[in-house]
């Protein structure tokens, strides 16, 4: 036997370890199905195929399961609260809410609402609009995460493409610049604050909805669905 | 039955493979070579087919001696019904815009 028909056997040897027990008819049948395959470069092509398979398979088990999917809530729960934290804001200043603004303003740095007012001022209806908008899709997407619905990811994506645009737009409004520039300029520079906090915020959607995917992806197995 | 799956362009093809003389079983290895797709898009989408009752599998004896017994696929009638649906679809809307087609 050559070295890469081996190789190609250790590897679907490999995916049959990985593969969640409830799927290891598929792997014996990959298994099975490279035997007779007379080429040995089609063959490891084969088995590379189950490997993948496999990790595809196991990590959807481990995302899918109900601790997993309970613990993806949290980052989703974020991402509500981030489409709608400055559109609540800019309400409660609308309606006089000092202390709903002094709560929310103690939460960002500097730990005050006033140095916000220049851009509360600014903001247009349609921008709080879309926060909340954005803020329903991604809750949308929460609740379709929980009833393990592969919409979970088309919601959270619109709810962060919704995000997305508004947030460019608002940078059109004349004045809306300098005034953020004001209020988001800092004296001092603060490697957390100002570098791994937005950074990261821009990387947890991402993890998110490829959490979601493999979280949503297919259905629990129908008992009696293979023979 | 479960619900109706996304139609990616692989799970087209495939559905649209299975659907040729649909009552026919096919091996896995046959089907990568049909539709063109390796392994390891291949049985991902033959997973959820099956999860979601469209496709049955079973072991059959090989027919050579010495050699392992292998897997043969094919649709479900409900399956076959969905992938006659989508290609009649398809063909009326042939620029491949899936707008209310049975799989979008």
């Amino acid at each position: 036997m050559s070295v890469v028909r081996e190789l190609s056997r250790a590897l679907v040897s490999h995916a049959r370890m990985v593969m969640p027990e409830s799927r290891a008819f598929w792997t014996a049948g990959m298994a099975n199905e490279m035997a007779h395959i007379g080429d040995d470069g089609a063959a490891f092509r084969w088995a590379i195929g189950g490997v993948m398979t496999a990790y595809l398979e196991r990590v959807s088990a481990v995302f899918g399961s109900a601790p997993m999917r309970g613990l993806l809530m949290l980052p989703l729960l974020f991402e509500v609260m981030q489409a709608v934290f400055a559109q609540t804001m800019t309400l409660a200043w609308r309606m006089g809410a000092t202390g709903v603004l002094g709560v929310m303003g103690s939460q960002t740095p500097g730990d005050d609402y006033h140095r916000f007012i220049p851009l509360l001022q600014l903001v247009p209806n349609w921008y709080v609009v879309s926060g909340f908008v954005a803020g329903a899709l991604v809750l949308a997407s929460a609740v379709q995460l929980v009833r393990r619905r592969p919409s979970a990811v088309i919601f959270f994506i619109a709810g962060i493409v919704v995000g997305i645009v508004a947030e460019g737009l608002v940078h059109t409004v004349p004045g809306y610049n300098d005034a953020a520039r004001q209020v988001f300029q800092f004296k001092d520079v603060r490697t957390m604050r100002d570098l791994v906090i937005p950074i990261t915020a821009q990387l947890v959607p991402i993890f998110i909805a490829i959490s979601l995917w493999l979280a949503t992806r297919g259905t629990r197995p129908r008992v009696g669905a293979v023979s | 039955m479960g619900r109706k799956p996304r139609s990616s362009k692989q799970t087209r093809q495939l559905l649209a493979v299975l659907a040729i003389d649909a009552a026919r079983w096919r091996h896995g290895y046959e089907l990568s070579q049909q539709t063109g797709l390796k392994s390891g898009t291949l049985y991902p989408l033959l997973i959820r087919l099956s999860d979601q009752g469209w496709l049955e599998a079973r072991w059959t004896e090989p027919e050579r001696e010495g050699r392992p017994p292998r897997h043969e696929y094919r649709l479900t009638e409900e399956g076959a019904a969905l992938a006659r649906e989508d290609a009649a679809a398809r063909i009326e809307q042939p620029e491949g815009r899936m707008k209310g087609a049975v799989l979008a």
